[in-house]
């Protein structure tokens, strides 16, 4: 089973989040490729079981730097993927509180991938608690994507 | 040239409105209803409106774009967004209501048909009131339609395409377009034709606080060719409107599409523009863009080089004066090897406007040996003016080319001392030079576009 892990981070938050997700992916027996949303290929996702976004909310605007990548990934069809999203924002933007990981699972849904998990929502640097949260939602992705490989 | 300088004085010949009392109107203002009620209205598929609802819902939750021009202004609660001012589109132009068709006169569709127009298809307010088809372009196959009588005719074709290149959360306003859109231009060429005759179309903004949400969709099959012309203005009115279009070009391996298009927009419209294609291996795309008028102009038509030795170019001008903010550019992305890309982009400011190249040029991992070649050439000619060039540059293999060129001078004392001395008045010499500049644009336009051009530049100066 293969799995894409893109982030997008401007404090390290989001990394470590995503360092702790292709972590206990690959315990559970994954390949993983961990990599930049700035370097990352939307298309990418259709070759893989399971996708992953790490991403900071800017704002309430995606971050920059994935803007290609977040474009492309409505477009494409993705059914046979199983997505989660995550993410790390600080709760002083109110409104805009890592609504960013809303907006990503919406866009994915929209390109008929199926929700593997909950979106999971940060605040600040991943802790102890966020940390088994994630280890969670890692194997809950793997679940799914092997029921849909039996299938 | 006597004649030439009695034009300068003229007034704005393009800046008269008509008298017109929609046949049906959404009111102002925007709600989940309204895009119902335009649904509804337009008789439209279910699966149409469910993409206008997600739309909708996109626009609602997007804020507005956080780069460039200020658009705080731009009030979208008073924006009317869907009237109907001709209960049918009409296919002779005998049955275009006279109003309409005074307003179409004035700016000149009739000769334009007369000489060599194959089919003509005018965008009033929200519609199409005038389709006609050359039956020579019909024997050839080619579709050349409004895109919500394609919708009904051709919802196969529409539905394959629809949405694919533009999706709604690129930004706020391609999901509002995509909630709310009305009329545009969809034309379909089948492999291998070409289209011997430029294909026009002239969209035109009437009564104030109107929104244009046009949606074009153009798709050139294998091996087939295109010249697609559209032509934009707008009478002078105090409110403000807003156009925000949406454009997805298809070309298809071999194929060739070329898209020109002479914006003059009144000083008080907002002209937020998504405008995007993709090219197939060996194909190429052009896009031709004239931004002269508007209050605020973003515009940045793209080209995704998508298959091995597409090309994809961008020719441009952009003219602002007092007032007028022109944010436009071009974006370039190579995914394929042995693509190339160009970018030109002229821009002239005068009396305290402001024109800014903005710009993207990305060769990916995969696109080895890519060419990459911007230039960006601006007059300024007041010290009220001001230009930026914002190009992102990104290469990421070690085989491919790219080169970026900014030029920023004012008018040249030398040629304006040469010119004078040969008995050019001041302003003659520097028309004379302006005229010299954009050259490279206006050799590209259709005969009669190049006359328009000429003469809308005359009358900014």
């Amino acid at each position: 089973m293969n799995a894409q892990v893109v982030f997008a981070t401007v404090t390290g938050n989001n990394e470590k989040i995503a360092d702790i997700i292709c972590r206990k992916l690959k315990k559970l027996g994954v390949n993983v490729k961990e990599i930049e949303m700035f370097q990352a290929d939307a298309d990418e996702f259709q070759h893989a079981d399971i996708g992953v976004i790490c991403s900071y909310t800017d704002e309430g605007y995606l971050p920059d730097e994935g803007a290609d990548f977040c474009d492309d990934l409505e477009r494409l069809d993705l059914s046979g993927l199983v997505f989660g999203v995550a993410g790390s924002g600080d709760p002083v933007y109110r409104e805009h509180y890592n609504s960013v990981v809303d907006d990503l699972s919406e866009m994915l849904n929209h390109a008929h991938a199926t929700q593997g998990s909950d979106n999971v929502k940060i605040k600040l640097t991943p802790n102890h608690q966020d940390a088994e949260t994630l280890n969670q939602f890692a194997s809950q992705l793997v679940k799914v994507a092997n029921k849909i490989k039996q299938n | 040239m006597k004649t030439d300088l009695n034009q300068i004085d003229q007034k704005y010949q393009y800046g008269f409105k008509d008298k017109i009392k929609p046949v049906y109107t959404t009111g102002a203002g925007l709600n989940e209803n309204v895009v119902r009620k335009i649904s509804a209205e337009k008789h439209e598929p279910q699966w149409m409106l469910a993409i206008r609802l997600r739309a909708f819902h996109i626009y609602q939750r997007m804020p507005m774009p956080n780069f460039g021009p200020d658009l705080s202004h731009l009030n979208l609660n008073k924006i009317h967004y869907f009237q109907r001012d001709s209960d049918h589109v009409s296919r002779s132009w005998d049955d275009v209501p006279d109003t309409i068709k005074n307003t179409f006169q004035k700016i000149g569709v009739p000769q334009a048909e007369r000489k060599y127009l194959a089919g003509a298809e005018a965008q009033y307010e929200s519609e199409a009131v005038y389709t006609n088809l050359k039956s020579d372009l019909k024997k050839m196959g080619i579709i050349f339609m409004d895109t919500d009588s394609a919708l009904k005719k051709h919802p196969d074709l529409v539905k394959q395409y629809f949405g694919k290149l533009v999706g709604a959360a690129t930004n706020k306003f391609t999901a509002l377009n995509t909630a709310v859109w009305s009329g545009g231009t969809f034309i379909y060429v089948p492999k291998g034709v070409h289209a011997t005759v430029p294909l026009q179309s002239f969209f035109r903004i009437n009564a104030g606080n109107t929104g244009q949400f046009e949606r074009t969709l153009i798709i050139v099959d294998e091996g087939a060719s295109i010249n697609y012309v559209e032509g934009c203005t707008a009478p002078t009115y105090s409110e403000d409107s807003l156009h925000a279009a949406v454009v997805e070009v298809f070309v298809k391996k071999d194929a060739f599409c070329r898209y020109t298009t002479i914006q003059n927009w009144s000083h008080n419209v907002y002209s937020l523009e998504t405008k995007r294609a993709v090219a197939d291996a060996h194909a190429r795309m052009e896009w031709i863009d004239g931004n002269l008028g508007s209050k605020i102009t973003m515009k940045y038509p793209s080209v995704d080089l998508n298959g091995p030795y597409a090309s994809g170019s961008m020719l441009s001008i952009a003219f602002a004066k007092h007032g007028v903010y022109q944010d436009t550019g071009a974006i370039m992305r190579h995914h394929a090897p042995y693509t190339s890309s160009n970018v030109i982009s002229k821009s002239i400011c005068k009396d305290g406007g402001v024109c800014n190249y903005r710009g993207k040029e990305k060769i990916e991992p995969n696109s080895k040996h890519s060419k990459s070649h911007v230039e960006c050439d601006t007059i300024i000619m007041d010290d009220q003016s001001t230009t930026d060039t914002i190009p992102a540059n990104i290469v990421r293999n070690g085989d491919s080319t790219m080169e970026h060129e900014a030029r920023v001078s004012k008018i040249s004392e030398n040629d304006l001392y040469y010119l004078m001395s040969r008995g050019l008045s001041e302003k003659q010499a520097t028309k004379m030079i302006i005229m010299g500049f954009i050259e490279p644009f206006s050799k590209q336009l259709p005969m009669e576009y190049a006359v328009e051009l000429n003469k809308l530049i005359d009358l900014q100066m």
